[in-house]
């Protein structure tokens, strides 16, 4: 079933993919209608078309990724672009080159789209406005990581059958999460209440003025939830002490059981990954078929990158 | 030097609580004659050179009371004489300048050097800052009294933070004996580290890491 009724030749006013805040409803809708198409092609026995062949699609990870990186660069791939995954450790990065400088350097090389991942916020934007051809962001310091979201949206649509007038709530680490940034604004705009649960030192300054309601307390914040997103503690961005201990934040904030309770019988749990078991949840439920959806989330966002490489590359 | 007139200003003087249309006569020795609404076309003599401001404000000179001066050491910035065209285009004819040169302005021959650049090289009042500290290292008091005396009017470490309170507190009694100035910037290092942009709703949606208020507050209330 269509998300909204299949809207002939949408026009996407933006050139680049930096963020789920740049992006109106109706594009939103189109990337996902999109996405769709593709998923039924993952899972047949040929995989590939030539919709990009003769494009360049260069990876640009500044920081390291599995799940995300090896997921552009099989959606490259399927759609016949030339996929060039930057490796970072060994390139001039290394030796000092500024982001800038690289990016004039790849952009000599013509290729028709760039996908950028950045530990500092805003670096994707930056490189967008040095290249000629089409920036996809692929995550930015605690800013937006789109793709994500998108996925998450896609994935809640095919278990639930819509986004709007669903519970979702986001919990953990929301001050360094751009996962949970790019969520809140797309599940609002598609409809959904958000609740986001997080100790005080978790949650960034007024983060209700984006639309969500904070709790502070984990069985209140899941309370009649349709969907439970977990994200990581992500200790390589804190700086100094954040939490006690491992050990208290999962008593607090880790997804057990019987906090699991408060939230709807058919609740979802999804993650971004990567997990930590036994930090932020319980290693059964994080395995739970009947409740996780954390696989199909993987496999969904290998058909929200093809869409999306297909969309914005085909915009250049 | 001849007397001039100036006619048709908006003028705004919040000390005299004067905001009316009128004029200036400045005298042939460059002061101000007489000013307010009574100076008018009419009422000057005809034959003089006026100057028609048309409705333009007038106002005293303003003081800018932190003003950086690249001189010494940063020149490439901004020098005296840079820095009082700057001034004076904005209507700026006092200002105070920080101590953050170098080296830092905090001993009695950097004054000296200060107050001749200053005479010879600008058309504005300036009136240096020495720092709060030797070198704004926030650790040794620099000399008040002498410093005061040579003409120093404030004290501060301009960008920096005294972020030892104990220090402030000495500094604070030591140089009120001599009714030094003191202007302090308020920032707890510890509590804005890491942080590019006021900590709430734009650095939350910019994903950059903010200063809390508190970081302000607490210097403040220290």
């Amino acid at each position: 079933m269509a998300i909204i009724k299949k809207l002939k030749a949408v026009k996407i006013n933006q050139n680049h993919l930096l963020g789920i805040q740049d992006l109106s409803f109706s594009e939103v809708s189109y990337i996902l209608d999109e996405a769709r198409d593709f998923i039924k092609l993952n899972k047949s026995s040929s995989k590939k078309i030539d919709l990009l062949r003769g494009k360049t699609q260069i990876n640009l990870f500044f920081e390291p990724s599995t799940r995300t990186q090896s997921s552009f660069e099989l959606a490259g791939k399927r759609l016949g672009a030339d996929v060039m995954s930057m490796n970072i450790v060994n390139s001039a990065i290394k030796k000092g080159e500024t982001l800038i400088d690289t990016a004039m350097t790849l952009n000599a090389m013509h290729p028709d789209i760039i996908v950028v991942r950045h530990q500092d916020s805003g670096a994707p934007n930056l490189l967008s406005q040095k290249v000629n051809c089409a920036v996809i962001n692929a995550g930015d310091g605690r800013r937006e990581h789109p793709t994500q979201a998108l996925l998450d949206a896609l994935t809640i649509i095919n278990r639930k059958g819509k986004v709007q007038g669903l519970k979702i709530a986001i919990c953990g680490d929301i001050l360094h999460s751009r996962v949970a940034r790019s969520n809140i604004y797309l599940m609002n705009m598609l409809g959904a209440e958000v609740n986001v649960v997080a100790p005080k030192t978790l949650l960034p300054k007024s983060i209700e003025r984006l639309g969500v309601k904070a709790f502070t307390d984990m069985k209140k914040g899941l309370d009649q939830c349709d969907i439970v997103m977990m994200l990581r503690l992500q200790n390589e961005r804190m700086r100094g002490s954040f939490l006690p201990s491992p050990r208290e934040y999962y008593e607090y904030y880790g997804l057990t059981p019987d906090k699991l309770v408060a939230a709807k019988k058919d609740a979802l749990i999804m993650h971004p990954g990567p997990m930590n078991r036994g930090v932020e949840i319980d290693t059964n439920l994080a395995d739970d078929i009947n409740r996780s959806v954390i696989r199909e989330q993987v496999e969904l966002g290998v058909a929200v990158r093809m869409a999306c490489l297909k969309i914005f590359c085909k915009k250049n | 030097m001849k007397e001039k007139y100036l006619i048709n200003a908006q003028i705004i003087d919040p000390k005299n609580n004067i905001d009316e249309l009128g004029g200036l006569i400045i005298d042939s020795n460059g002061l101000i004659k007489a000013v307010g609404k009574k100076v008018s076309n009419e009422n000057l003599p005809s034959g003089v050179e006026k100057i028609d401001l048309k409705g333009k404000f007038l106002i005293p000179g303003l003081v800018d009371m932190r003003v950086f001066v690249g001189e010494p050491g940063y020149e490439y910035k901004e020098n005296f004489r840079t820095l009082s065209d700057a001034a004076l285009a904005g209507g700026v004819t006092s200002v105070v300048s920080m101590p953050n040169t170098s080296p830092i302005i905090d001993n009695v021959s950097m004054v000296d050097f200060l107050k001749r650049r200053g005479r010879d090289k600008s058309k504005i009042n300036i009136f240096p800052a020495a720092s709060l500290t030797k070198n704004t290292d926030g650790k040794i008091m620099t000399e008040f009294g002498l410093l005061k005396r040579k003409g120093i009017s404030a004290f501060t470490d301009g960008i920096k933070t005294i972020q030892n309170p104990q220090l402030m507190s000495r500094i604070m009694n030591f140089a009120s004996q001599s009714g030094s100035l003191i202007i302090q910037h308020a920032e707890d290092n510890i509590l804005s580290e890491g942080g590019l942009i006021n900590d709430g709703e734009i650095s939350t949606r910019l994903g950059l890491q903010g200063i809390p208020a508190l970081a302000e507050k607490i210097i403040v209330e220290r």
